[in-house]
């Protein structure tokens, strides 16, 4: 019966493994050998490992129950250092050469385990302990431990090394499920000429065909399944996608699926699809048994069983009993004795079974129990024997065994539906949930939904291709549909569950150590919504997401309520249908594709001049720190030159809107508080735009070039909000208005040449533009050609100083950077950064929006509320700046602040309180907005908003900042130049 | 002036950012940097029949493109974008203004605000499916034509056509800040976008 060699559990004759390719793995430390083809879980198996995890909330020793993706027992961590993988399913990992696996939740090891004493304990710890157990002397004091018990597997203590990839996909057709109904129809619509993504989660198509002893017009089933998988591979309109899983369907049918790499250089690639039509072809699963001590190690479902037998030759025991309370378990001992494996007995739930069935069996030899139950099990660490009990329950005595086979009936796949918000319905015949009310574009075939022969799945899937081939206007040409000629035994007659009452504990949910006391004590405490009850006991709630065990957990719940399982209902099933890694999700966003980098067109130049670069949005330099100065040294080297001589800043992400149309002034009325309309042409003013709550969204200058054509400069990171806000405007309020709007920021590059020497330095870089104060004043713009190139002129000031903007194309950024420090050599001009800037402003006490103002700021609490208030026509805003609230007198206010103590730091984030009895915690006064040690008056300074605070000149207030307070007082805004001298220059 | 800069001097986009090699062939797709191209918006108030633009049949439908040099894709409701091989950026936007009346229509160059980026390749499609959700292998069958759409987290305009007479290509025009995102982004997705050109069979 048994192969000689490594494999002591491995069964001579056909499988689906590649017994010259043995391959060498360890598990927990030890090695195994298995062969090309398997799975870690029957690679286990062959070698007769049988504890392979423990339980999530006991520490239960737990085996393999299933041989799929609905595996609730065997997760284990492969992988060792940055490449584990907690959690991995062992049913679903296929075996390499050298794979590192080992078990989760286990201390010391798998096979000894201390953790359970929670085991032996078990009545200290049933449904919802937690919220009863630890509320003395709080939560607070348990919560550690509990966290530190709880969940299972370890994160990564590092970056994960994989890789990860995503696509989008569009299809007429997506086919989920690989297996004979998907295969079929993907058939007949890839001969249609409909565009089909078919996705199977197995490693090859054929679902049941390549498992099953099935034949098709007399070959196994698994080469009808190879030679439609090469038809259609042969296909330009078929994408077929093996160890894919369709991992969730969301709103218009997007859907995503879930690629695992093999021999790639990627591990995970999520699609998304698009679909015309959705087939559901995903077959079903079987649910398990509820019985005493039901989760021991060798007891597995008998598909799985099936599965491991006929697929990996593996028997993963040497003595067989199957327990059942339908026909489909009887396909696995005629599967077992095809292979000469004896079964020792079939306990059948059902007082009678088919007179065939029933002769074949006893032809075996294999002891029949008819209306019979597994009454409980025994085995430490692995079953041993199982006691049955009869009709009338009296004990029938133990049958010793190392495996038992459990079915339960079949559950559609129906998850994907149920994403879809299609609705299921309790089917009596075959007590199970199927499909209902599909979802447009939506259709159903096979297994899923309750198709129990094969040929009847073949024959629909043919016809539901069809259907949908007409739907979307397409013939449907063929191919045959292929004649069944061996079948399997199918699911008739199924005998719902009726869990016996015992002392004994009786899982309903493996994954979650969920069991049917817990459920008992669920209904007693009145959770007996199917949604409350799930949320209380935690079925359903695992990795494996209840797929063996919420079939049986809606009928335990009906069976407690006096309610029929259809009436009980189901929960709602979310995606993602499998487990989904964050690194899928990610792709690859992330590092330097995280988001979009954006760099100054000079760059590069910048990158010479040393300087450090922040992201502002755009890569851009808070200063150039020379060697050894550190950035506060720097600073202040930058602040002095551009007070003393000349300095020049890159102003290249500042907004450039273009506002054009005969209609642009009276448009522009209506987006400022200021008077745009009566700005003369080659005029520039300093503007705020209000939303419609009269709140501050951003702030700059504008400048007239024509009658109809303004540009608008925003703050370098609104100019895309800006330019969208005003397009809404423009067309959902005000479509009459002959106006463009054009954002032309990355068009042009804007260099700030600032500082007294500014005018110098301009001069010396070549221009025919007439210069001086009178011909181009303070807020005047020009247009001429600076440095030999076509360029426009401002002059306006964000420094204090004598300030000229010069803006010319994109591609000329370092080209004319590189001109102005040359020209600007002689007069020592440097260039300096963002916190320059910052610095410069603080001083002069201009406005940083954002910075100095927040979600309530309006023009009056920064000092523009006369501007409001005289303008006569209607702007964004106004209407709200008449509300009572922002009339208060009281609001807070831009005001400077001076600390006392000239050694005094201050920070940003402080709170301001007025009056010496005023301490923290409370209502604040106000806040610190900017702050900086200013180098030109060498003293401290500050911005910020203050209740009243215009009112309260010459005031000492209190700045309380973290752990400290100290005192500051309340001074003009305007540190420097308060008369606009160096301006006017 | 320090005579010794060289005010000629006008890097493209990807030289601005400091990307050498701006010609790469990855397998089955090559990406490479177009800097021959003009390119102009053209925008008007009134309905589309109203725009007197200098070629006889100005697309109106979005998506859709008509001419040849300029080619003119309408990008949304009265709005296009004109490009030119053969004229300079200033030549194409006076060749547009001098052709439109300036009271209806608004012409503004793009030349310098944009990085053009060029697709060939039979994983083309692919490359451009793994960073954005439009069909591009429906596209193959559509003809020349143009979207507005996302790749990666940057925006950009696409636009399909055929340059030489015997390949098409995918044109991609983003903000030329972003040069150096977009860039380094194809080319680290063009190996899986190999791969995919064989999760399907060869076209009949």
């Amino acid at each position: 019966m048994n192969a000689p060699g490594p494999n002591p559990f491995r069964l001579a004759g056909d499988a689906q493994i590649d017994r010259h390719e043995p391959l060498e793995f360890r598990f927990n430390g030890t090695r195994y050998v298995g062969f090309r083809g398997d799975t870690l879980a029957s690679a286990l198996l062959a070698n007769g490992v049988r504890v392979v995890a423990r339980s999530f909330k006991y520490h239960r020793p737990r085996g393999i129950f299933t041989a799929g993706e609905e595996e609730p027992c065997a997760l284990v961590e492969t992988g060792a250092g940055h490449a584990r993988i907690p959690n991995c399913r062992a049913t679903v990992i296929p075996l390499e050469e050298g794979l590192v696996a080992s078990s989760q939740n286990g201390w010391p090891t798998v096979n000894f385990d201390l953790g359970r004493v929670v085991d032996f304990t078990h009545p200290l710890w049933p449904a919802g302990f937690y919220n009863k157990t630890f509320k003395w002397p709080s939560w607070k004091t348990w919560e550690t431990l509990v966290r530190h018990s709880a969940g299972l597997g370890r994160p990564l203590d590092g970056p994960d090394p994989d890789h990860y990839e995503q696509v989008n996909a569009h299809c007429d057709l997506l086919i989920c499920g690989g297996g004979p109904a998907g295969l079929m129809a993907a058939l007949v619509a890839a001969e249609a000429g409909l565009r089909v993504v078919l996705a199977e989660q197995g490693p090859h198509c054929g679902g049941v065909l390549n498992h099953e002893n099935v034949e098709l017009e007399d070959q196994p089933g698994r080469y009808w399944a190879q030679q439609a998988v090469a038809r259609l591979r042969d296909r330009s309109n078929v994408i077929l996608l093996e160890n894919t899983v369709v991992a969730g369907v969301y709103d218009h049918n997007v859907t995503t699926l879930l690629q695992t790499g093999q021999g790639t250089a990627w591990r995970e690639c999520l699609w998304t699809v698009r679909p015309g039509h959705i087939l559901l072809a995903s077959g079903a699963i079987e649910q398990g048994l509820i019985f005493p001590n039901n989760d021991r190690p060798g007891i597995m479902l008998a598909g799985a069983l099936r599965h491991y037998v006929n697929r990996y030759a593996v028997l993963p025991g040497r003595k067989v009993v199957i327990a059942t309370n339908n026909d489909s378990a009887y396909q696995t001992v005629f599967d077992l004795l095809q292979r000469e494996v004896p079964v020792t007995a079939v306990v059948d739930s059902r007082d009678a079974i088919s007179p065939a069935l029933e002769k074949r069996l006893r032809m075996a030899g294999t002891e029949l129990l008819q209306g019979a139950r597994i009454s409980d099990t025994r085995g430490f660490n692995g079953l041993k024997s199982v006691r049955i009990a009869g009709p009338d329950g009296a004990d029938l005595g133990h049958r010793k065994c190392d495996l038992l086979a459990v079915s339960g009936g079949w559950f559609p796949r129906v998850h994907l539906l149920a994403h879809a918000r299609g609705t299921l319905r309790f089917d009596e015949p075959s007590q199970s949930f199927v499909p209902d009310r599909l979802p447009a574009a939506w259709s159903v075939t096979g297994a899923a939904c309750r198709m129990q022969h094969l040929q009847q799945a073949l024959d629909d899937a043919a016809l539901s291709a069809s259907r949908i081939c007409e739907r979307l206007e397409r013939r449907a040409i063929g191919p045959r549909v292929p004649r069944v000629t061996r079948g399997l035994v199918e699911p008739a007659s199924i005998d719902a569950q009726k869990p016996a009452p015992s002392r004994r504990r009786q899982w309903i949910d493996l994954a979650h150590d969920v069991t049917l006391g817990d459920a008992e004590l669920a209904v007693r405490e009145g959770f007996v919504s199917v949604e409350h009850f799930k949320r209380y006991t935690t079925t359903g709630m695992s990795v494996d997401q209840g797929k063996t065990g919420n079939l049986n957990a809606f009928m335990v719940l009906g069976a407690l309520t006096g309610r029929a399982t259809g009436e009980v209902g189901t929960t709602t099933f979310r995606p993602p249908y499998v487990p989904v890694t964050l690194g899928a999700i990610a792709g690859i966003r992330k590092g330097e594709f995280y988001a979009p980098r954006r760099l100054l067109p000079a760059h590069l130049v910048h990158q010479k001049l040393g300087g450090l670069f922040e992201d502002y949005g755009w890569q851009r330099p808070d200063a150039y720190p020379r060697p050894g100065e550190s950035l506060q040294e720097a600073v202040r080297r930058e602040v002095l030159t551009v007070r003393s001589t000349v300095g020049v800043f890159d102003n290249s992400p500042i907004g450039k809107l273009e506002v054009r149309g005969p209609d642009a002034a009276r448009f522009l009325d209506r987006v400022y508080i200021n008077n745009v309309s009566g700005l003369p042409v080659g005029r520039a003013r300093y503007g705020l735009m209000l939303n419609e709550n009269g709140v501050i969204i951003d702030d700059g200058v504008f400048i007239r070039l024509a009658e109809d054509h303004y540009l608008l400069n925003t703050t370098s990171g609104g100019a895309g909000r800006i330019a969208a806000m005003l397009e809404e405007w423009l067309q959902c309020e005000w479509p009459d208005l002959r106006v463009l709007v054009d954002d032309l920021t990355a068009q042009s590059c804007c260099y700030t040449i600032a500082g007294p020497r500014a005018r110098d330095v301009v001069h010396a870089l070549g221009t025919e533009l007439d210069l001086s104060a009178d011909a181009l004043p303070h807020m005047a713009a020009a247009s001429g050609v600076i440095a030999g190139i076509p360029a426009r002129l401002v002059r306006v000031s964000f420094s204090g100083e004598l300030s000229y903007e010069i803006s010319v194309r994109a591609s000329q950024a370092s080209a004319l950077l590189e001109a102005i420090l040359a020209a600007g050599e002689r007069f020592g001009i440097e260039p300096y950064g963002i916190e320059g800037l910052m610095v410069l402003r603080a001083e002069k006490g201009f406005l940083h929006v954002g910075t100095d103002t927040d979600g309530s700021s309006t023009p009056d609490d920064v000092g523009w509320g006369e501007v409001a208030r005289r303008k006569a026509i209607d702007f964004i805003g106004k209407r709200s700046l008449e509300r009572p609230a922002n009339r208060d007198t009281d609001r807070k206010q831009f005001v400077g602040l001076e600390p006392l103590d000239r050694g005094q730091q201050i920070r940003p984030g402080g709170h301001l309180l007025i009056g010496a009895d005023r301490r923290p915690p409370g209502l604040t006064d106000g806040w610190v907005t900017s702050a900086c040690h200013s180098p030109t008056l060498d003293r401290p300074i500050a911005l910020g908003m203050l209740r009243g605070g215009r009112s309260r000149m010459g005031e000492v207030v209190t700045v309380c900042d973290e752990h400290r307070e100290f005192n500051v007082k309340v001074v003009s805004p305007v540190f420097y130049d308060p008369t606009n001298a160096r301006l006017e220059l | 002036m320090n005579k010794a800069v060289d005010l000629s001097r006008r890097p493209s986009p990807l030289q601005q950012a400091g990307i050498g090699q701006r010609d790469v062939l990855n397998g089955q797709v090559r990406i490479r940097e177009v800097t021959e191209l003009a390119l102009t918006r053209v925008r008007c108030f009134d309905t589309p029949s109203a725009a007197e633009v200098p070629i006889s049949e100005l697309p109106t439908t979005t998506g859709r493109c008509a001419g040849t040099d300029p080619v003119f894709l309408c990008l949304g409701p009265r709005e296009w974008l004109a490009i030119s091989k053969s004229a300079a950026p200033p030549q194409l936007l006076l060749q547009v203004q001098s052709a439109v009346d300036p009271a209806r229509v608004v012409a503004c160059d793009l030349t310098d605000g944009i990085v053009a980026l060029r697709l060939t390749g039979a994983a083309a499609p692919w490359l451009l499916g793994k960073l954005s959700c439009l069909d591009f292998l429906a596209d193959l069958k559509r003809g020349q034509h143009c979207a507005r759409t996302r790749l990666g987290d940057a925006a950009v305009t696409l636009h399909y056509h055929q340059p030489t007479d015997d390949a098409w290509a995918f044109d991609i025009f983003a903000d030329r800040s972003i040069a150096a995102y977009l860039w380094p982004l194809l080319l680290a997705s063009a190996p899986h976008a190999n791969d995919l050109t064989r999760v399907s069979g060869a076209p009949e």
